[in-house]
């Protein structure tokens, strides 16, 4: 249920109704004038959050239906509202309403259509403003409330009309009502504010209204009723030609007392239903109305602040009123979420605040931590001088020396001597050894890497062969082997086979040979040690 | 509402959205200024905690490393310790008199123009090595006296000395005559030796950076 304030304004008078959802309360004024204003505004200050709406129950509207070609809704609205425009009266509230052209419509409707000849009726509504009008108008811009806008009566009680119709079907089986779409249908209401009025619907919205100049609280108004309701129908036979008493139907919203000095008159042409406020509010499920006389007032109020609202009537102060507030709206919301960015942004900056302190933290430990193992270091590490006896060498100079006989000290100690003196085994055999070389292989003096270098030392000569039996010759060259290896141990030796294709009967006295004698100047286990 | 309040009260919410925006402003640019600003300050602080350990790491290297040479100070003879240089003179005095010693004639040596060695090769830092190539060639009675003569020329000669070549070659067998020319003094000795070795002194002047 919306909340809202209702401002009815009718030539008897004005009756507010507050609309809080739960409950509804209203007050009837007659005229606004000074002594009631600054009561009035205390109660508007006081519900300031609720919109307000005004509705006009007034004498002089004017319902003019006219007629244009088919065309675009938005050409059809520009030539519309500059005919509303240009028709010389400035001041009076205006709209239109685009009356529903069913096209697929069934040939029995009653309702002129042009849809064979493709036209569109608009229903041109103008209503005047009189000085209580304007009255209350200046009223409402002054307070807090928001202004929504200017009904009228007469429209809005269409979504009344739909209302009660669908729900009478449901409740009351006896008086089944049903919108026809070939009917039309003429409500009879009366309100505390306007008085007495027919409004006449066709099953898609409102065709006119009139007001009548009967009360139904007085005396002598069923003829005039009867007299007002036939020549509502001679009217309406004008517009629909074809229309019959039996399409016409009359629902009247006046007193029980009313209505059934209406039915005594037993008129049988007519189709009329009858309705009290009362058991309407009932029906509709107002059932918390406080409902004065019979009056049709409060209950249209209550009607139309929840339903949707079909034409809204409003001037250049309501308009530019509207658009503030619809600024407003937006810059609401888009502070609203200015202040949530705002809470994002500055969590993100607080958060990466706390990281950045925390990883700058954390990275000067680790850096205090490394410079405390550097000082650490430095002061365990051997810097300085090395006291060797009286004399006094630096470190870095001992490391010199270091580097220098780590590198070339291994490639003085020469093994010449110890492989010649291990090869005196050589006097059991008949050989003569002719050179001996002594070479450093893989050794470049420039470099400091002499981890490839090894000596290699060759001996070439004869061996001798006496009986110069080629079987002697092998016994003795794989014994000299064989001793070669027993002596030399540590060394690798190669050397020239005997070829194995030679010929046997030939006799050999003597056999050249070559062996080369070597080693590794450093062993792999010693480079391992080392490096660890 | 009147109209005047409702233009007030825009007035503000335009005020707070400026505020707003401003502050979210000012706080999008704290926001990557501190991220900037930290990745600086990260950088420079890992670029000198990594330039500490690096400098930890080759303390440690070194003092490891210095301990290692201490230790083989110890056990590199005083002869390899030697700051006499190259000296041409005293090496052919040297080699005179132990080839007298071994009988040893014909003996001629050539000495290659020492260099300074670069520091780079050894990476010494307070003495400078120099470098030569020796080339001796004699002729010896026999082939021990050869080994022993070559042997202890290289025990004699100070620094490091390097034997990239040895050789010794008997081109023929004495025969009666020989022993007669020998003792007459008119023949050498049959047996050819040739020896080259690298010979790295050290001396007592500032290193050299790099070699051409």
């Amino acid at each position: 249920m919306s909340k809202a304030i209702v401002v009815l304004i009718g030539n008897n008078g004005t009756i507010i109704s507050k609309h809080d959802g739960k409950n509804t309360t209203s007050e009837f004024i007659e005229k606004i004038d000074d002594e009631n204003k600054q009561r009035l505004s205390n109660f508007f200050i006081t519900n300031k959050k609720f919109p307000i709406y005004v509705i006009l129950d007034t004498i002089d509207q004017t319902y003019k239906k006219k007629t244009y070609p088919l065309m675009r809704a938005f050409d059809l609205d520009k030539i519309a509202n500059r005919d509303l425009a240009t028709d010389g009266d400035k001041e009076s509230l205006k709209n239109y309403i685009i009356l529903k052209n069913n096209q697929s419509s069934n040939k029995k409707s009653i309702i002129k259509k042009n849809d064979s000849s493709g036209k569109i009726d608009c229903l041109f509504i103008t209503s005047s403003k009189s000085e209580n009008i304007n009255n209350w108008l200046n009223f409402a811009y002054e307070l807090p409330n928001r202004l929504i806008g200017i009904y009228m009566l007469p429209v809005e009680s269409f979504n009344f009309f739909k209302k009660l119709i669908d729900s009478s079907n449901i409740f009351k089986n006896q008086t089944v009502l049903k919108i026809k779409e070939e009917n039309i249908y003429c409500l009879v209401i009366q309100t505390k504010t306007g008085g007495s009025r027919q409004i006449v619907f066709s099953s898609s919205g409102i065709v006119f209204t009139r007001v009548v100049n009967y009360n139904f609280n007085e005396v002598n108004y069923i003829d005039k009723y009867f007299q007002d309701i036939y020549s509502t129908f001679e009217y309406l036979k004008r517009l629909y030609i074809n229309l019959s008493l039996s399409q016409f139907e009359v629902i009247n919203i006046i007193p029980e007392s009313a209505s059934s000095e209406i039915m005594k008159a037993k008129n049988v042409e007519l189709n009329i239903t009858n309705f009290t406020v009362k058991n309407s509010a009932d029906i509709l499920k107002f059932n918390s109305l406080q409902i004065e006389n019979d009056y049709f007032d409060v209950l249209m109020n209550s009607v139309f602040v929840n339903s949707p609202k079909i034409l809204k009537f409003s001037n250049s102060k309501i308009k530019y009123n509207e658009n503030l507030n619809l600024i407003l709206n937006i810059f609401f919301y888009f502070n609203i979420a200015l202040i949530l960015i705002l809470l994002i942004v500055s969590f993100a900056v607080y958060n990466t605040n706390v990281n950045i302190t925390e990883k700058i933290n954390k990275s000067q430990d680790q850096m205090i931590n490394a410079q405390n193992e550097f000082a650490r270091v430095k002061k365990i590490s051997m810097e300085g001088n090395f006291q060797q006896g009286d004399r006094e060498i630096s470190i870095e100079r001992v490391a010199d020396y270091g580097r220098v006989e780590e590198a070339i000290g291994p490639l003085t100690k020469n093994d010449f001597i110890k492989i010649y003196s291990s090869m005196s085994f050589t006097k059991n055999f008949s050989l003569k050894v002719n050179s001996m070389s002594y070479n450093l292989s893989g050794f470049n003096s420039h470099n400091s890497n002499t981890r490839n270098s090894f000596f290699e030392t060759v001996f070439s000569g004869k061996l001798f062969n006496k009986s110069g039996d080629i079987e002697t010759l092998f016994t003795e060259f794989d014994k000299l082997i064989v001793e070669m290896k027993k002596n030399l141990p540590n060394y690798e030796i190669k050397y020239n086979e005997l070829p194995r294709n030679i010929d046997f009967n030939q006799k050999y006295f003597d056999f050249p040979f070559e062996f080369r004698i070597s080693k590794k100047i450093f062993e792999e286990k010693n480079i391992e040690n080392e490096n660890q | 509402m009147k109209i005047n309040k409702l233009k007030k009260k825009l007035t503000i919410y335009i005020g707070i959205a400026i505020l707003m925006i401003t502050l979210i402003g000012v706080l999008i640019f704290m926001y990557f200024f501190l991220n900037s600003s930290f990745i600086k300050e990260f950088d420079k602080i890992t670029l000198e905690v990594t330039n500490i350990k690096e400098k930890t790491s080759e303390i440690e290297k070194k003092s490891l490393e210095n301990k290692k040479y201490m230790k083989l100070w110890s056990q590199i003879d005083d002869q390899k310790k030697s700051l006499n240089g190259i000296k041409v003179d005293d090496l052919k005095k040297m080699i005179d008199t132990i080839a007298e010693k071994y009988s040893i004639s014909n003996s001629t040596f050539k000495v290659s123009v020492p260099e300074n060695f670069s520091s780079s090769v050894f990476k010494n830092e307070t003495i400078s090595i120099l470098f030569t190539i020796v080339e001796l060639n004699f002729n010896a009675y026999h082939d021990i006296k050869a080994i022993q003569f070559v042997n202890d020329v290289m025990n004699n000669i100070h620094g490091y000395r390097i034997i990239n070549k040895f050789e010794i070659f008997k081109e023929r067998e004495y025969d009666v005559k020989d022993y007669f020319d020998i003792s007459a003094e008119k023949i050498f000795g049959i047996v050819r030796g040739k020896l080259v070795f690298s010979w790295y002194v050290y001396k007592e002047t500032t290193p050299v950076k790099s070699s051409n």
